[in-house]
């Protein structure tokens, strides 16, 4: 069977409320879904309150904070308090500025280095409830990575945010994998030649 | 558990004194008997190579066998959606996509006051319409997905969509609007210490905010149109 995809859809109806009566769009294929994600939204109050201090974060700051900005706002809003910092040791200087801003600005932060790549490792479920113990607000991840990240914020007891996508390549931002591949500079090179009006 | 702070960093370079608070001495208490399958090698294995996260993606889904890979993505990054995809389903995956408006969900019925609705604070259009992290995660469950990826949700948004999501969740890009979805990016420069420890001069950021508008403001847009 196929599977929704909303990359195939180049109308994106759905911000202006319609919809497209195609087999890829999942407003068309699975409408009863919408109807359990809003019995979720009316039952659960704590996924209410998130989705509407999200969209007043997204509106206080958009464009113009960056994402750490985002996170301290977002969870002054919802009232964290303790926030748990996971991070890798390849990322420890990092972490250790993030642990810094977020304290200035009022929070009590713990920090917890990956388990994984020491002498004496320490499997995923060990990891977790050693954090959990702790009993944090919230859970921001600065820097796991792929298979321990997949593995480990499942157990999670606490909500959990990232912080930093790991990239060991590209220096922990993925998304230059997209704009340096081909596909996006010939994408460009159209774009900039309706732009600019040359042939 | 201070370890951002910690000096000594005996539990990775093995030699030293370990420091007084150090959650290496209570390891044992959270000692459990599940075997992992020869995950924590394999992990150890891939943390020290050097590839991209999307090849880190790709070898961790071989390695657990997975076939169906649903991306969650914003609505801003569909482009980058298109080039994504196209990657995973050339090596070899299932892939569904959902975008965050789905479902067209109305930013009133979950409660956004007026203000913050149509145009942001700092005088962008954000429209009406919210994201919806929760029928995201349900599509994908329904999907019967192995592994979810997100492709640049917001801050409130990512946590929802894990929270619901039954797969387990991996981010691919954290969104930064400021910053071109590179969020680490203001731990290196000065800009960025800037922005955390001054407080920005109020009559200046003003003009960044669209509460504050003057009708001289007006007028000199419509000026500036008719002399272009």
């Amino acid at each position: 069977m196929k599977m929704i995809q909303c990359v195939s859809c180049f109308k994106q109806l759905c911000v202006g409320g319609g919809h497209q009566d195609k087999d890829f769009c999942p407003m068309h294929v699975h409408p009863e879904v919408f109807d359990d994600a809003e019995k979720v939204y009316a039952e659960d109050s704590e996924t209410r309150l998130m989705a509407k201090n999200a969209a007043i974060m997204e509106s206080r700051g958009y464009i113009v904070w960056p994402r750490l900005k985002d996170i301290i706002e977002f969870s002054k809003s919802m009232k964290y308090n303790k926030i748990a910092v996971l991070f890798c040791p390849d990322l420890w200087r990092e972490a250790k500025k993030t642990c810094t801003i977020l304290s200035e600005n009022g929070f009590t932060v713990v920090s917890r280095v990956c388990g994984i790549g020491k002498s004496n490792p320490q499997p995923p479920d060990e990891f977790m409830s050693e954090v959990n113990e702790f009993s944090p607000d919230i859970v921001i991840n600065a820097g796991l990575c792929v298979p321990f990240e997949a593995q480990v914020l499942k157990l999670s007891k606490a909500l959990v945010t990232t912080f930093i996508a790991r990239d060991k390549k590209l220096n922990n931002a993925p998304a230059l994998a997209v704009y340096t591949s081909d596909k996006w500079r010939d994408w460009a090179k159209e774009v900039y030649r309706d732009k600019l009006g040359l042939k | 558990m201070p370890c951002a702070s910690c000096q000594s960093r005996t539990c990775f370079t093995g030699s030293g004194e370990m420091p007084a608070e150090c959650p290496e001495r209570h390891r044992e208490k959270f000692k459990s008997q599940k075997s992992t399958n020869g995950f924590v090698e394999y992990a150890a294995k891939i943390r020290g190579k050097e590839i991209r996260r999307l090849d880190e993606l790709v070898e961790y889904a071989d390695f657990m066998g997975y076939k169906k890979i649903g991306l969650a993505a914003c609505i801003g990054l569909h482009d980058e959606l298109r080039v994504i995809s196209g990657f995973l389903q050339n090596a070899g995956f299932e892939v569904g996509s959902v975008m965050c408006k789905t479902g067209s969900l109305k930013k009133k019925s979950v409660g956004v006051p007026t203000r913050y609705r149509m145009t942001s604070e700092t005088g962008y259009s954000v429209g009406v319409i919210a994201c919806n992290p929760v029928a995201q995660a349900l599509l994908l469950n329904k999907e019967k997905t192995d592994i979810n990826c997100i492709i640049g949700l917001c801050v409130g948004h990512d946590s929802s969509f894990m929270k619901h999501s039954r797969a387990p969740v991996v981010t691919l890009i954290a969104k930064d609007r400021s910053n071109g979805h590179n969020p680490a990016s203001i731990l290196y420069n000065f800009y960025g210490d800037n922005f955390f420890s001054r407080r920005p001069n109020p009559q200046g950021a003003f003009k960044y905010n669209s509460k504050y508008i003057k009708p001289i403001d007006v007028l000199r847009l419509i000026r500036n149109k008719m002399r272009s």
